[in-house]
């Protein structure tokens, strides 16, 4: 159960969120449960290399021109914490 | 209640009522019935009757109300983002965000003068299939308010079918518009992957998700698709085509049941399907075959694998997508940041703003990426994918459409399966192939059980083969006349 406890601690961080302490063991189930389900694609055959799994990326790119853009108000009218013309954080940069 | 588009614009145009009128008996209707139903989170009202005022005056002269769509009273799902109000997209994360933009889907049925009464309710983030994982507390099915609509479009359904609006919008990513349809007795469709402009709504899986109409009736589906279909710059996976013309080809073409062969595969629906949704599809296969329709069994090999491929693809593009959401440009904020670091900040809010349904894929989409197993997760799930959509392109090589009931089961009971992921992941089954294969496919109402509960069929057609797709559906529409007078609310 650790094992999970910590590939689960390890996962939220990464994902930038926190599971409650009360919820791990839920979490882990269900987690597990789902995992062994996706693992049913270890039973399709792929032959590698072949046409039939070629995957082709076209998506259209617009033209290199100007466009509307918000301004900086509205990019800051859901922002809660705003210093002027920015939004604000704590400093990130050490001071010497 | 449950007029059509149709039903509104003739009544328009035979000046029997004025869209203010109209606009009020839905509002009288929500204001009766949503208390109970909760399939809206938020209705427009001081807005949508000014905008109805407006309408009243150029009603009055004919040219002003060239198209159908003309004051007919429309609601979307909360997902599709219109300027300067509330998106909440169904979670805590986004209950006080205002769009600072439209939709081009809302921007194109604004222009032709529809009337939007609100945003209906849905599953936090488009994932889940009941509704149930809503901020805002979950929607009832207007059928039997003790079981779900459905999801994620829950909201757009049960408003749908219990007359709150005439028609709503939908995004559908593994059957989000299909099987909510299916669930609450009405049509609901999913276009070719691209059809639709994604521009302006709020991203879960961007290779899945599309949008699409909820509606009464096949023709008003057709009408709405028509409206919002087409090119845009502002999305770089939309194709490249004009809008589509499928009302005019339903109205103006000859077509019978003689035109159209049918697929069934019937290996796939050997097991797990309710005996009454069985029977109710088998009764539409002989009744079908009686009319002349051309009937052959298929197979799909691959489309036993969908559910497995698309909760790797789905939550990997999910986690990746939804790490904008960090409190901090917008979202919700815990408002602590000048006491904490950069990271802690992202873990609070994210940890208050997203619910547990949301949580978890995020989790598992970040685990199917991470270092290490990315070639056995996603890697694998895109070529299955491919796998999928091949069977479908060798399927179509015969048959016009793939014919299955929408969803295995019946609406099942609220809190059911809340506690099951899995056994919930399991109930889009039906629907999931079509995302996986980009293809168009439409969910009508066929029956009901002996519990008074809707059972849908569902048609599949090859990519971009919306026209076809509409006949046929329109044609098993006829045929059923499935009727709503026992839907008592």
């Amino acid at each position: 159960m650790s094992k999970d406890k910590d590939l689960v601690e390890k996962i939220s961080r990464l994902s930038r969120l926190k599971i409650d302490e009360n919820e791990i063991e839920g979490f882990i189930k269900n987690f597990k449960d789902i995992l062994n389900y996706i693992d049913l694609l270890n039973s399709v055959k792929i032959v590698e290399d072949s046409k039939d799994i070629e995957i082709y990326n076209d998506y259209a790119v617009r033209d290199d021109s100007q466009v509307e853009k918000l301004s900086n108000e509205e990019v800051l009218l859901n922002a809660s914490n705003k210093e002027g013309k920015f939004f604000a954080v704590k400093k990130v940069i050490e001071e010497d | 209640m449950n007029k059509s588009i149709e039903d509104i614009y003739k009544g328009y145009l035979k000046k029997e009522f004025t869209p203010t009128e109209i606009l009020n008996q839905y509002l009288d209707r929500i204001n009766k019935v949503d208390k109970s139903l909760n399939s809206f989170t938020e209705i427009f009202e001081t807005k949508v009757k000014k905008d109805s005022k407006k309408l009243d005056n150029l009603f009055c002269d004919e040219k002003n109300i060239s198209n159908p769509l003309f004051g007919i009273p429309i609601s979307l799902k909360d997902i599709f983002l219109v300027k300067d109000s509330i998106c909440t997209c169904g979670s805590k994360m986004l209950k006080n965000y205002v769009s600072n933009y439209n939709s081009t889907v809302y921007e194109k049925l604004n222009n032709l003068n529809v009337l939007l009464i609100g945003k209906n309710n849905m599953d936090e983030f488009a994932m889940g299939s009941s509704t149930e994982t809503s901020f805002f507390g979950p929607t009832a099915n207007p059928w039997d308010q003790s079981r779900v609509p459905g999801g994620s479009s829950g909201g757009s359904a049960a408003a749908v079918s219990a007359g709150l609006s005439c028609i709503s919008l939908g995004t559908d990513t593994g059957g989000s518009i299909r099987q909510p349809a299916s669930f609450c007795g009405v049509v609901g469709m999913k276009p070719t992957y691209g059809r639709i402009s994604r521009f302006g709504m709020i991203a879960f899986s961007s290779s899945l998700d599309q949008a699409g109409p909820i509606t009464n009736t096949v023709k008003d589906s057709a009408i709405v698709l028509d409206a919002i279909s087409g090119f845009d710059s502002k999305d770089s996976t939309s194709l490249n085509l004009k809008p589509t013309n499928s009302y005019q080809s339903l109205i103006n073409d000859k077509f019978s049941f003689k035109d159209f062969v049918f697929g069934v595969p019937s290996s796939l629906l050997e097991e797990g399907l309710d005996t009454e949704v069985k029977s109710r599809f088998d009764e539409l296969l002989s009744s079908l075959k009686s009319l002349g329709a051309k009937l052959i069994d298929i197979e799909l090999p691959h489309a036993k694998f969908s559910v497995a491929t698309y909760y790797i693809i789905a939550p990997s593009e999910a986690s990746s997508n939804l790490s904008r959401f960090d409190g901090i440009r917008y979202g919700f904020n815990d408002n602590g940041y000048e006491n904490q670091d950069l990271v802690e900040t992202y873990i609070k809010n994210r940890s208050l703003g997203f619910g547990e349904e949301v949580k978890r894929r995020i989790m598992l989409g970040t685990y199917s990426l991470s270092s290490g197993y990315y070639d056995a997760y996603y890697l694998k799930a895109i070529k299955v994918k491919k796998l999928i959509e091949n069977d479908f392109k060798e399927v179509f090589k015969k048959v016009d459409a793939v014919l299955t009931p929408t969803c295995p089961e019946l609406p099942f009971k609220l809190g059911e399966k809340k506690n099951d992921p899995l056994q919930m992941y399991l109930s889009d089954i039906l629907t999931i192939p079509a995302n996986l294969a980009q293809l168009p496919a439409i969910s009508i109402p066929i029956g009901l059980s002996s519990n008074n509960l809707p059972i849908g069929v569902q048609l599949a057609s090859d990519k971009l083969n919306e026209n076809a797709m509409m006949k046929m559906a329109y044609l098993i529409e006829q045929e059923v006349s499935f009727s709503k007078t026992s839907l008592n609310i």
